[in-house]
């Protein structure tokens, strides 16, 4: 083997160019893209898998939708979590969860990474969307999660002692 | 936290109630003085990963965010908005919803194994050991993707939390500090910056107000 071509093979060892991944019950084969230090996958056969509707909108966005759940996402290059390609729209591998009020959890069965309904606690909110259930601390370190106040409305005071 | 006591005894009856979140990367430590002293029959507690600054893209504090009865968030309010908001009626009380499911440390594992150029992957990877308490390798994993990826505000702020928390104080400030720069106008990080740098303007009988003046103003 040349130097070269033990390189190649070297390369090829270290990053994958397919992602296999369980999607709700659909073992997926995923063609992976990478764009500076983030991997992207195609967004439409996991989205098939969740029965996700992809609704292009007016202003040039997408909107992921799954009933009346919907998230919309840019693509004009200034939403990381898509990119536009000349195979369709590809989502940010590691947010393909937030696009599909989804999940990571493992299948057991295939010993693959898996997209699993329900959405784990997100990162950002607009007026009207339902809080994620993040869970903090007391003073005496017991956990509290939101959802033990839903049923009360709440008034949430943030404060810092600097 | 002026006026929150009050608030909760006038409208706990409408089904009200006052939760108080202290924002600070130092912990419970910092902010239990003052919650002591407060003697307030609310909820309080310390959200040491800026969780709801990101979560309602807050850059200062204090703030008052309104969540109705069904877990959906209104708005940021004034104190004075949210007496209004506390004497409207209330619809019917409804069934509790069952917790967010937990991501599985296992797969993230295995994507970051598979895509090991990704740096959000490692972020995550990094927050779940967090969660299992193991230290050492959310350091590893935060400073992975801190290299890969050094433009991430937030996930300085956070390998800074853990940095700190393990009593490495330079370390995190220089964390905190490079989060700063990519995200100038946010005053959750500015002013923890200050309270680890400079705890005797914080936490030796009151805060310092005229030289937090003089930081602001000579850009620190």
């Amino acid at each position: 083997m040349t130097i070269y071509a033990a390189l190649i093979a070297l390369a090829a060892c270290a990053q994958a160019d397919e992602l296999r991944i369980d999607a709700n019950g659909t073992a997926l084969e995923l063609d992976i893209r990478r764009l500076g230090a983030a991997a992207y996958v195609p967004l439409q056969p996991a989205a098939d898998a969740f029965n996700a509707k992809l609704e292009p909108l007016p202003d040039g966005s997408l909107n992921v939708c799954i009933g009346q759940f919907c998230v919309n996402v840019r693509l004009d290059g200034s939403d990381q979590r898509v990119l536009q390609t000349e195979r369709g729209v590809y989502a940010s591998a590691s947010r393909l969860p937030e696009l599909l009020n989804a999940h990571f959890g493992w299948n057991e069965t295939a010993q693959t990474p898996a997209l699993l309904p329900g959405a784990a606690p997100t990162r950002s909110i607009q007026p009207g969307e339902r809080m994620p259930d993040i869970a903090l601390p007391d003073l005496d370190g017991e956990q509290i999660r939101l959802s033990s106040f839903i049923g009360k409305r709440v008034a949430l005071y943030t404060w810092a002692s600097w | 936290m002026p006026g929150w006591q009050a608030f909760y005894e006038k409208h706990r009856e409408n089904n009200v109630i006052v939760v108080a979140a202290a924002i600070d990367i130092q912990g419970a430590e910092a902010a239990r003085p003052y919650i002591e002293a407060a003697d307030a029959e609310y909820v309080n507690l310390i959200d040491a990963n800026n969780l709801l600054g990101e979560l309602f893209g807050l850059r200062a504090v204090p703030n008052t965010l309104l969540i109705d009865e069904k877990g959906r968030f209104v708005g940021k309010a004034s104190q004075q908005e949210a007496e209004v908001w506390a004497q409207t009626p209330v619809g019917a009380p409804i069934e509790k919803a069952d917790p967010a499911p937990a991501t599985s440390l296992k797969a993230v594992e295995a994507l970051s194994r598979a895509l090991p150029y990704d740096a959000a992957l490692h972020t995550l990877r990094a927050e779940l050991y967090e969660r299992e308490g193991e230290a050492e390798r959310a350091l590893n994993a935060y400073e992975r993707a801190v290299k890969l990826d050094a433009k991430d505000a937030r996930r300085r702020f956070r390998y800074a939390k853990l940095l700190l928390q393990l009593n490495r104080k330079k370390e995190a400030a220089e964390q905190m500090k490079a989060a700063l720069k990519l995200d100038p106008k946010n005053y959750i990080i500015r002013k923890q910056i200050w309270a680890v740098e400079n705890p005797e303007r914080f936490y030796n009988g009151g805060i310092d107000w005229g030289w937090q003046r003089r930081q602001t103003e000579s850009g620190e």
